[in-house]
């Protein structure tokens, strides 16, 4: 499994546009992808869960990636997050 | 009922419309968070009433500390997500009074929303207002109606499994 953390720079936290960016950049993904923030964990594909966290800017967040493409996975999301959250 | 239940045996369900004004295609709303299906399949409202409604009968799931959205998950298991306005920022909550709370039972036509309309058009906002199923591809057929005036009283988007 492979970790990294974000904090969420959006003023508005992450609302439904950036939920529903991110589910899409999962998508193309084999591996199970876990959103942990302190209001909660969310399956990255589900916008529902994902908005459900209501993380706010500057709340930390640990990504998990587990599965196949992990490796490949991980850095491309984190590279993601840290230019569109 | 529309075409969906002649053409299907199963049981077709209804979202009403969750406001008053035009009902547009989302594919016709000039974001393409929203017209790109990246959230979910739906209508959009142009509004003519700041009053948001139920859609039909649910469980709110989240309401954005913004006030300007909520998620509710219908009865019948669909998640819906009500956006209203386009481009809002953190600084427009003012405009926006959120009438329920997270894991409250609501009643279609129900209050979910309340929107300062003339104030926030005065601020420039495009107050339209996507209505959108999150779990689409959960439903075999998903039927909008668009090009209409609308109120809660009518149809916007029919489903089925």
């Amino acid at each position: 499994m492979k970790e990294f953390k974000h904090v969420i720079a959006d003023p508005m936290g992450l609302h439904a546009r950036p939920a529903g960016m991110l589910v899409k950049a999962v998508a193309p993904y084999a591996s199970k992808v876990t959103v942990i923030a302190p209001t909660g964990k969310a399956d990255a594909r589900r916008l529902m869960g994902i908005m459900r966290l209501a993380a706010k800017a500057g709340m930390e967040l640990t990504i998990q990636v587990e599965g196949a493409d992990e490796e490949t996975a991980a850095a491309e999301l984190q590279a993601f997050m840290a230019a569109n959250l | 009922m529309g075409f969906l239940d002649k053409l299907f045996s199963r049981p077709v369900y209804s979202l009403y419309a969750p406001m008053a004004g035009r009902a547009v295609s989302v594919a016709d709303v000039p974001d393409s968070a929203f017209s790109g299906g990246l959230l979910g399949k739906g209508i959009a409202v142009i509004p003519t009433d700041g009053r948001v409604l139920a859609p039909c009968d649910a469980t709110v799931d989240v309401v954005f500390t913004t006030g300007h959205a909520v998620s509710l998950i219908a009865d019948f298991g669909a998640e819906i997500l009500i956006h209203v306005g386009l481009s809002v920022t953190a600084r427009d909550s003012r405009f926006f009074t959120a009438c329920v709370q997270s894991g409250q039972k609501v009643r279609r036509g129900d209050l979910l929303i309340e929107v300062d309309l003339p104030a926030a058009t005065g601020a420039g906002l495009d107050l339209t207002t996507p209505m959108l199923v999150t779990n689409a591809s959960e439903y075999a057929q998903i039927q909008i109606n668009t090009g209409a005036d609308v109120t809660n009283s009518d149809v916007a988007v029919q489903l089925a499994k």
